[in-house]
């Protein structure tokens, strides 16, 4: 009788406990379903519904900045991978902007969100190259170099650095011998980077070896 | 078996939490759609401040279990488009929503005010042209004005510079920069022989070329506005080089974090040049001019910015050319001529009000010999021409009602001394020209816009008060059409000839002297997406009280002026530009009707004005070729012949007009920096065109007024030392 009375409190005291939303476990159970699933997405409809899910959990989780962040990082790659008209890629932008500013209030100089910042500057440029690339190449290049000085260890910027070389054209200052020893030098770098949490930014670690070996062809 | 005490409070337990904790979910689902019946796709809906939510598949259909209850908010929304919240109450039953979401208004989707005016803009990404554009299209020698003249609107003037817009002569249409006038926007004239913009394109990350019906913040134009906005701070420090045929410029930006400084100086000497270039004209000494600029711009808060922008410029260039007065004989003019310009602008908001302010000051000192060579050696009339403004302008900006309308007011006052000096003889105007201004930009609904203004000016030369109405109507027929109407009416004051009024006062006052008046009234209809733009647009301008000068009988000549001129000028513009169809070609299309008649300045009787034409036709064609680093780029440009008049008003007509021009641009790199070399050939099939006729004393013989060169060549390098993007 007593077990019987023991274990239906302890289970009516776990499940009370369960209603309470603002909770680590299921804002890491949910996050880390978010991150794997955006590791192995491919198409740009996968990672709208991404964004909506990281915007979703932001909503909740008003003090995290992991979730706008992804959010952000989310809609940027959508603006790359769907062919979207002009008007389309700005939207995208200006959203993921506003994203990753939310992040930058919660966690101000932090290296991951600079980069992501820079990443989505390069991504305007694709609305007009001619007219765009001086302007917005440089903002993210100067992104870039903050996000590298606020974290040495970090890889990202360093690959979207090799990135924006590897597509700029060769007059333009770019092409592929330019890009080839940054690309190296990220690729080197994610080999011994540690992400601080199973949750932190982890991603372009196969796109940089990738980009570095075309550099070869 | 009876429930004993703990079996009680066991079921107390279980029916506790099963109340706290039901394991019945509720579904809600449904369907999000636009406000065409469009699915959304990928579209978030949530339950505000939840864990629970979902997206809209392909098909826009949503659904998503839920274990809340009681009072939550349904968020529904989607990218450019305004969210949606609903409130409900959960229960046990599900729910079905089906949600239609309105599309956001944006630059991209709203109605455009545009009657009248063509706009190039790094800003805005539906604009006709880019500034980039300007600087690429053959023909137009990286002038600012050349490349307007291969838009509708703009006649294909070769004998002289300035805009000649519909009909109307360059001194109606105004060049501002920052919304400041500028007095001496082209290098001083000389006869026969058009004069480039005193401004680099460079310099300009914003052009609006207004060939009618244009705002009411500008004014003292009959009929158009050349608006020129320079860019914001510098995206980096730099240096550039640029070696041409005709001289060296030398550039260098220093960018801080708020603040841009811009050094620049060039020196120009066309004698080379013309040794390369059979000349028409017979330069004594071909033109030298040496240039220097400043720029300082300074972020002074968040939302301020001060600017400041100076230059320079002196010039000598001595020319012969055939006499007007001993036919036979050359004419020796020697120009030199110094000018300075400054202009100086800050803006910022407070709290929704933003403030834009400026003041400008410019100088412009020509030093001409003219000498009639041979008959009289050694006798020279010296003239002097001094050209002095002074301008300050505020105005501020505030939204109205919606997001997108807001409404502007403001004044400025412009203070010109004007001093000509032939030879011992000085004579000396001063105006002081005041004007108000409101107006607003009311976007009524996401489809039908409107800009009504009004201006008010005061001439103390004149004397006269005049209120000007301005109204601009814009009506999006479908998602990329729009038509648009405008009406308007443009004061003037007229200068040109009242020095020559009185020789006795040394300072003229005016008598009786009014405005000059042309009303527009234009209707247009656009197509425009983001490769390809239609326009088709027709105007009727009509002329009153324009400046005459003409002699009564029993009186010298010259001997009345007043404001007895008048005219009109309709006509249609069309406009065509694609940069979609071919694989990396741009190329766009322009064709002008215009039927013009006026009777001012010195006319006779009422004829078509010689500076227009019945058919203007222009095609500009520009190929990148990105695997050579290269662009080539032509234009063709055909219009029928001019009207020319004799001293009895005797008509003759140019022949046709036509011009063909090709350029050649490649991009390398010199040293690691990044370097255009530019080529370029104008008047290719050596045309031979005629803009015009001067006449003998008697009028009986006509020499032909040529284009200072026939066919020319243009080379030049432009080297950008700042642009290694790593380093």
């Amino acid at each position: 009788m007593k077990k019987l009375l023991k274990i239906t409190f302890v289970v009516s005291v776990f499940l009370l406990a369960k209603k309470n939303y603002a909770d680590g476990p299921q804002y890491q159970q949910a996050m880390k379903n978010a991150v794997s699933q955006m590791d192995s997405a491919v198409a740009p409809e996968q990672y709208m519904q991404l964004a909506n899910t990281f915007e979703r959990i932001a909503g909740v989780e008003t003090k995290e900045w992991l979730p706008d962040y992804y959010a952000a990082y989310c809609y940027a790659i959508v603006a790359f991978t769907e062919k979207k008209d002009k008007k389309g890629i700005d939207d995208l932008m200006d959203k993921a902007d506003a994203l990753i500013s939310k992040a930058d209030a919660l966690s101000p100089n932090n290296s991951e969100i600079t980069t992501v910042k820079g990443l989505i500057n390069s991504g305007r440029i694709m609305v007009d190259p001619i007219s765009r690339g001086k302007k917005y190449g440089t903002l993210a290049n100067q992104d870039y170099k903050a996000a590298e000085k606020l974290d040495s260890l970090n890889p990202r910027p360093l690959f979207l650095e090799g990135q924006g070389l590897f597509y700029t054209p060769k007059m333009f200052g770019g092409g592929k011998e330019r890009a080839k020893p940054v690309l190296a030098t990220a690729v080197t770098k994610y080999k011994t980077f540690k992400p601080a949490t199973d949750i932190s930014p982890n991603w372009g670690q196969k796109m940089a070896a990738d980009l570095l070996k075309q550099c070869d062809q | 078996m009876k429930p004993n005490f703990c079996t009680k409070i066991s079921i107390v337990f279980l029916l506790l939490f099963n109340a706290l904790y039901s394991f019945a979910q509720v579904t809600i689902s449904g369907k999000v759609i636009d406000e065409s019946k469009n699915p959304l796709p990928y579209a978030s809906v949530l339950l505000k401040g939840t864990y629970d939510g979902g997206s809209t598949n392909d098909k826009g259909d949503f659904s998503f279990k839920t274990s809340q209850k009681g009072k939550q908010t349904l968020v529904i929304s989607y990218l450019g488009h305004d969210t949606k919240e609903i409130e409900l109450n959960i229960a046990d039953k599900n729910f079905v929503f089906n949600v239609t979401l309105v599309e956001k208004a944006t630059e991209g989707n709203e109605v455009v005010i545009s009657a009248g005016s063509f706009e190039a803009s790094d800003k805005k990404r539906a604009t006709i042209l880019k500034p980039l554009d300007i600087v690429t299209t053959a023909g137009a020698s990286g002038d600012i004005s050349g490349a307007m003249r291969t838009l509708p609107g703009a006649q294909q003037i070769g004998e002289s510079e300035g805009l000649f817009v519909r009909g109307g002569d360059a001194g109606e249409t105004k060049t501002i920069i920052d919304d400041m006038v500028v007095e001496n926007p082209y290098y001083s004239s000389i006869p026969d022989v058009p004069q480039r913009g005193r401004f680099s394109p460079f310099l300009f990350t914003g052009t609006v070329f207004s060939t009618g019906g244009y705002s009411a913040m500008y004014g003292q134009a009959l009929s158009s506005t050349l608006v020129l906005s320079t860019d914001d701070l510098a995206d980096q420090t730099s240096t550039g080089v640029s070696v041409t045929a005709v001289g060296v410029d030398l550039n260098h930006t220093q960018r801080w974090k708020n603040t841009q400084l811009s050094i620049e100086g060039s020196y120009t000497n066309l004698q080379p040049y013309f040794l390369l270039n059979h000349q028409n004209t017979e330069w004594i000494k071909p033109p030298e001019t040496a240039n220097g600029a400043v720029i300082f711009r300074q972020k002074t808060s968040e939302t301020g910015l001060f600017k400041f922008y100076g230059t320079y410029s002196a010039s000598h260039s001595t020319l012969d050319f055939p006499s007007l007065t001993y036919p036979n004989l050359n004419d020796m003019f020697d120009i030199k001529n110094n000018n300075i310009y400054i202009n100086t602008t800050y803006q910022d908001y407070f709290n929704k009000w933003k403030l834009n302010s400026g003041l400008s000051y410019s100088k412009n000192e020509d030093n001409i010999k003219w000498d009639t060579l041979t008959s009289q050696p050694g006798y020279t009339i010296p003239l002097g021409r001094i050209q002095e403004l002074s301008q300050a302008k505020a105005f501020v900006n505030h939204p109205l009602i919606n997001a997108s309308s807001d409404i502007k007011f403001g004044a400025e006052t412009q203070l010109q001394n004007f001093t000509d000096s032939f030879g011992i003889y000085k004579y000396h105007i001063q105006e002081l020209y005041s004007a108000a201004f409101v107006e607003t930009d009311l976007y009524i609904t996401k489809n039908l816009a409107a800009r009504v203004g009004a201006r008010a000016e005061y001439s103390r030369f004149l004397n006269k008060y005049d209120a000007a109405p301005r109204l601009s109507v814009a009506y999006k027929t479908g998602a990329k059409t729009q038509v648009s109407a405008a009406y308007g009416e443009f004061y003037q004051t007229p200068n040109s000839n009242i020095l020559e009024l009185d020789q006795n006062d040394y300072i003229y006052k005016s008598n009786g002297l009014t405005y000059e008046l042309a009303t527009h009234y234009i209707l247009d209809y656009q197509f425009m997406d983001d490769d390809r733009t239609f326009r088709i647009e027709g105007y009727y301008k009509k002329y009153n009280s324009l400046e005459r000068v003409y002699q009564n009988p029993g009186q010298g000549p010259d001997s009345v002026i007043d404001n007895s001129g008048y005219g009109y000028a309709d006509g249609v513009d069309l406009f065509w530009r694609d940069k979609k169809t071919f694989k990396h070609v741009d190329y766009w299309i322009s064709y002008s009707y215009l039927d013009t008649k006026r009777i001012y300045d010195r006319y006779l009787e009422e004829a078509m004005p010689t500076f227009s034409a019945k058919h203007t036709f222009a095609v500009v064609y520009k190929q990148s070729f990105p695997v050579i680093s290269s662009s080539i780029s032509a234009t063709f440009t055909y219009a029928t012949g001019r009207p020319s008049y004799n001293q009895y008003f005797v008509e003759r007509t140019t022949p046709d007009y036509k011009d063909f021009s090709i350029a050649y641009s490649y991009l390398t790199q010199l040293w690691n920096n990044f370097t255009v070399i530019f080529v370029s050939l104008a008047d290719v099939p050596n045309f031979k065109n005629v803009y015009g006729y001067r006449y003998s004393t008697n009028g009986k013989t006509a020499y032909p007024i040529l284009p200072p060169a026939y066919r020319t060549f243009f080379i030049g390098m432009f080297v950008d030392i700042g642009r290694k993007t790593i380093n």
